[in-house]
């Protein structure tokens, strides 16, 4: 067997362990919660009277929430291999329907932001690199650090009150369109920028000392030359790698933006679910993101090689210089 | 600028005059900003008042009620008696109308809709049928409706959506399938889509000529179609509507209030029926002594609370009952007297202790409130008026999940449960002590009064029995009603003939846009 294909064969076997520890943990998890979801969903539908026990039974074992855990288990695992998550405790929705409603916007999103991290970002470390007054540089510098401390639920606020209110060019409501897309996927760029900035900014630094730098620099190539024909490539693991991780923050921190925005999707969804403990929901959400970031990781392992020769030939990651 | 906008206005009016004045605008989509996802539309299965603005469009009732002097109208029953000293009651049902899947509204689907009802977990709009022994049909457009015992409170229940009138087919459909609006009734609008954590959207029955007798329109809905985005966060609900992505928000909160006042928007408010916000208390523990909880009744300076932390559209309460609530009658016992609390504790045996918080025989007099996350504002409040007769009010809030156990389970001094309808039968629900009595009640008389209520035979015999038990709640200090509360949407100027039902439900069906 060659490298590669063993390489790509052990990464796969890991996502997939991934996968499935995420959906153990959210089982156990959710059902060492305190409170029977049933009995909150027939309670929270009360004129102020709460249901009986004998209700709370047969809705229980109508959704299949009875018999022994393990047994409940291994019936959930199985379905979920066939995509069937069940339905929704509160709704009665089947959840592979929730999600391929709200799959789509998430991923719209999701994707709008990580494109624009790594544009903005690459924008800023470019730039940090590029000024020469070290005031700017050092001004440069510590923009990462600056928007990395900025909560996600105030910059939407603040983007709210200026575009939405002041302004009025964009909706406050993130539901329709393109042009609710903007302001979300702003907020939720924004601190992914700042991590695509730190790291590109920091391994461009090193990258432009090297003496195949100086080089190139004594052919008569400008700074700038040396920096987007040569360093840019040369510094990008790093920030490639940080990619697989900007995922798991988007898919994170769509739970908050959603919610700031009002606009439907995966995090709105497990929001709700996890407040009424619809465990269904919750665990087809769960599933759903943790393929999505395993599927990221998996592509950025497989772009390293593709940008860093040195990887392709031992089947490992370069040591970091 | 303001003379071109006055020139406007004048125009605009000019133009309505016009047309002619029934046919004013018509068409266009009316979005709403409700504040959370109803998760279930079937109005037979919920009571959640977010799932009733959207089911009351799509069902008719066979009463409704009026808002202003609480009276019992016709809407698709045209005659209604109580007959058998209230054990029956016979309706006669209007000519022509249809469900909007074309089956006419007759005996046999009345009949259908509530032996279905009946069969319900009986914490909803099933409880109001209670002793349920059948519906006699007498001929397509005559039956009557048959209990155990008398039910002063069954026509008023007609009027709400959970009693609404649904097609024969509909009962046998599955409840998950209702919940998610496959259901059919014969109501202005018809449900369009419904999709979970987003929106419900509705549209208009081109064919509808029935409405309730208090309907100014006659005929179909003005409004093309509605939808309600769902808009959990207070503060997103405000600012669509501010920037006009939405013409109607649902529960404006106190601190954003009087940014709807004027500037192109207003407020549509009303004291909510029924039981007013209070201190519900457990029977069980320290407030077992009728004298602590008689303290706690002297110890809240109502006119203070409101002032402090509630708004304007708030009101101290006067009774256990809300003064818009049918049967209400003010009382003056809930008086702001920290003295009498004092002299109470003293007499129960708490003495003052050293940081201010009464003790008695080194029990510290602490009681633990469970809240629903989020806590309301008005809780703190409430926390430092009490501390200052000596009594600790440990806020214990927890998430909706846990606070249904807990409260199931009894773990707690407090708790705050108030209950909209416009009908004094909230009373059973909340102090019954043969009902669920969450709160431990002792048996007692005031029992009676509440099964008298429920069976007065008249008026003012109900009168009687209601005002008894309120006295009685008030005099042995079984809830201490804080305040009023209020349901308060903000409106663009944009929407016309937009009011509220008894229930304080959205009538949609007179509404327009201008």
């Amino acid at each position: 067997m060659t490298p590669v294909p063993r390489y790509l064969l052990g990464r796969f076997a890991q996502a997939v362990f991934v996968v499935w520890a995420a959906f153990t943990v959210t089982f156990v998890a959710i059902r060492l919660l305190p409170g029977d979801p049933v009995a909150l969903m027939l309670n929270g539908r009360g004129g102020g009277e709460a249901a009986s026990p004998q209700d709370i039974a047969r809705v229980s074992a109508e959704l299949g929430f009875d018999g022994p855990i393990a047994e409940q288990y291994l019936r959930a695992l199985a379905g979920a291999l066939h995509g069937d998550f069940g339905q929704s405790i509160q709704t009665g929705l089947p959840v592979s329907g929730m999600i391929s409603v709200a799959l789509p916007r998430t991923l719209q999103l999701g994707a709008a932001a990580l494109a624009l991290s790594l544009v903005a970002g690459t924008a800023l470390a470019v730039a940090a690199n590029l000024v020469r007054s070290p005031l700017g540089r050092q001004a440069l510098r510590s923009v990462p650090s600056v928007a990395v401390a900025m909560p996600s639920f105030w910059v939407g606020l603040m983007l709210i009150q200026l575009f939405s209110l002041k302004l009025k060019l964009f909706p406050s409501l993130g539901g329709d369109g393109l042009a609710g897309l903007v302001l979300p996927a702003c907020t939720l760029a924004i601190p992914g920028a700042a991590l695509v900035g730190q790291v590109l900014s920091k391994s461009l630094h090193a990258t432009l000392r090297e003496p195949y730098a100086d080089t190139i620099r004594a052919t008569g190539a400008s700074e700038l030359r040396v920096l987007l024909g040569h360093g840019l490539r040369n510094a990008a693991i790093p920030a490639i790698t940080i990619v697989g991780l900007l995922a798991g923050y988007v898919i994170g921190g769509s739970v908050v933006v959603e919610s700031v925005f009002s606009r439907p999707g995966m995090g709105q969804d497990i929001f709700f679910a996890v407040t009424t403990q619809d465990l269904p929901v919750v665990q087809g959400v769960v599933v759903v993101a943790s393929v999505a970031f395993v599927a990221v990781n998996l592509a950025v392992d497989l772009l390293c090689p593709v940008l860093d020769p040195r990887i392709r030939s031992t089947g490992r990651q370069a040591v970091a210089r | 600028m303001r003379t071109a906008r006055i020139l406007g206005t004048a125009l605009v009016l000019a133009a309505v005059a016009a047309c002619s004045p029934s046919q004013a605008t018509t068409g266009g989509t009316l979005s709403i900003a409700t504040q959370a996802d109803p998760t279930c539309l079937d109005p037979q299965q919920t009571g959640q008042l977010v799932s009733m603005d959207v089911s009351r469009s799509l069902v008719d009732t066979l009463t409704d009620q009026d808002p202003k002097t609480g009276k019992i109208v016709p809407w698709l029953a045209e005659q209604f008696t109580a007959l058998d000293g209230g054990r029956k009651f016979k309706f006669v049902l209007r000519q022509g109308v249809t469900f909007s899947d074309g089956t006419p509204v007759d005996s046999a689907a009345v009949k259908a809709t509530f032996d279905q009802l009946v069969k319900l977990p009986a914490n909803g709009a099933p409880a109001y049928i209670r002793g349920y022994t059948g519906t006699t049909v007498i001929d397509p457009r005559t039956f009557t409706v048959d209990f155990t015992t008398p039910n002063a409170q069954f026509l008023q229940a007609t009027s709400g959506a959970g009693l609404g009138i649904l097609s024969t087919a509909t009962a046998k459909k599955p409840l998950a399938a209702r919940c998610r609006g496959d259901y059919v009734g014969s109501g202005p609008y018809v449900l369009d889509h419904y999709t979970a954590n987003q929106e419900v959207v509705i549209k208009k029955r081109p064919d509808y000529a029935w409405p309730s007798s208090l309907s100014a329109n006659r005929g179909a809905a003005a409004l093309e179609q509605i939808r309600f985005a769902f808009v959990p966060e207070d503060g997103a609900r405000t600012t669509a509507l501010r920037s006009g992505q939405v013409q109607l928000a649902t529960a404006i909160q106190p601190t954003d209030q009087d940014l709807f006042q004027g500037n192109g928007f207003s407020l549509l408010s009303a004291s909510s029926p029924g039981a007013v916000n209070p201190l519900s208390l457990n029977h069980k523990g320290i407030l077992a002594d009728e004298r602590v909880r008689k303290a706690l009744l002297t110890g809240i300076d109502r006119e203070e609370l409101v002032k402090a932390v509630l708004g304007s559209r708030a009101k101290p309460a006067t009774s256990v009952l809300s003064s818009s609530t049918p049967f209400y009658q003010p009382t003056d016992k809930l008086r702001y007297d920290p003295q009498a609390s004092g002299r109470l504790l003293s007499e129960a045996g708490w003495a003052p202790g050293s940081d201010g918080i009464r003790v008695k025989d080194g029990q510290r007099l602490s009681l633990n409130w469970l809240i629903p996350a989020p806590m309301p504002p008005a809780n703190e409040a409430v926390q430092q008026q009490l501390r200052k007769i000596g009594v600790e009010l440990k806020l214990n809030a927890v998430p909706p999940a846990k606070y249904v156990e807990q409260q199931s389970a009894g773990n707690f001094d407090l708790t705050a449960v108030a209950v909209t309808r416009a009908d004094p039968d909230v009373l059973r629900n909340l102090f019954y002590s043969k009902g669920q009595n969450l709160w431990h009640l002792p048996p007692s008389r005031l029992d009676s009064y509440l099964e008298q209520q429920l069976t007065a035979g008249s008026d003012a015999e109900r009168q009687q029995a209601v005002t008894n038990a309120v006295h009685w709640i008030i005099d042995h200090a079984d809830s201490i009603p804080l305040y009023e509360n209020a349901l308060v949407d903000g409106v663009s100027d944009q929407v016309k003939d937009l009011t509220l039902d008894a229930s304080l439900r959205l009538r949609l069906h007179d509404a327009r846009l201008g």
